[in-house]
């Protein structure tokens, strides 16, 4: 049996965030994630065109508060906006395996409708177990 | 002469808020998946649209609550970076599996919603 790597996202979800809300983000990264490397952040709708579509600030410690990797501001463009890929932010540190994911979002009165949801996601990896025997 | 990359289309079409399964099996002639792409010709549909399973070879892809639109991009971009690719997943047969959920925010009902696989044999895979 051959152990290799296989990406894995991991998912965050604040919901029902109202206006000037501050949400406290607890996340225990599953028994089966190994290490995660990146962060998406997504909101459900988009934030006002006359502040930059900023939704809020989201303020997270990684590896059981022993280091803040991220004060990052969200922002939200229309739907319509919609252009290149989604990229991770890559984190210099990585989140280790069983560690804890906590922190803050603090909205900023800025979305165009109240309550939202931001998801958060963690690009991670998982090791599995391959139990196929490969044919030449 | 089989050509190295093919693109094989899921269709659905959504006719409501709601579940839609997705099932398709992958293109015997070629060893594996290395890129996906959702189209949809409504984009306010996008809105908290997610996969609450996507597999592919039974290994999960993405995981519930995945939103659909970050696998979009827009016409601007050119074809060949469209395609989500960090993923490389045997194809040859397998079997993609997973379900695509509506949350009714469409301008219009029915719209149709298409993923976009990408296989490929390349000379490695021909190795292995």
């Amino acid at each position: 049996m051959q152990k290799h790597e296989r990406k894995k996202w991991g998912l965050i979800l604040i919901d029902n965030i109202a206006s000037g809300s501050v949400k406290k983000i607890t996340y225990k990264l599953p028994a089966n994630i190994k290490r995660c490397k990146g962060f998406i952040f997504s909101g459900n709708v988009e934030g006002s065109s006359a502040k930059n579509y900023v939704l809020g600030r989201v303020s997270l410690f990684i590896n059981n508060r022993k280091s803040q990797p991220l004060n990052y501001i969200v922002e939200s463009k229309p739907l319509d906006f919609l252009r290149r890929k989604y990229e991770t932010l890559k984190l210099e540190e990585e989140i280790e395996a069983g560690s804890y994911v906590q922190g803050y979002y603090e909205d900023l009165a800025s979305a165009v409708s109240f309550p939202y949801k931001i998801r958060i996601y963690l690009d991670c990896t998982t090791n599995t177990t391959d139990n196929k025997i490969n044919n030449g | 002469m089989r050509r190295p990359i093919k693109y094989q289309i899921i269709k659905l079409t959504i006719t409501g808020a709601g579940n839609f399964p997705i099932s398709a099996e992958t293109d015997k002639a070629y060893k594996k998946v290395t890129g996906l792409q959702y189209s949809g010709t409504d984009t306010a549909a996008l809105k908290d649209a997610v996969f609450t399973k996507f597999e592919i070879d039974s290994n999960e892809i993405f995981p519930d609550g995945f939103e659909v639109k970050l696998i979009q991009t827009g016409q601007e971009v050119s074809p060949n970076k469209r395609f989500y690719d960090d993923i490389e997943e045997r194809a040859d047969g397998s079997t993609v599996s997973g379900s695509f959920q509506d949350a009714g925010n469409a301008t219009a009902y029915p719209y149709n919603a298409r993923i976009y696989l990408r296989l490929e044999n390349r000379q490695d895979d021909a190795k292995a």
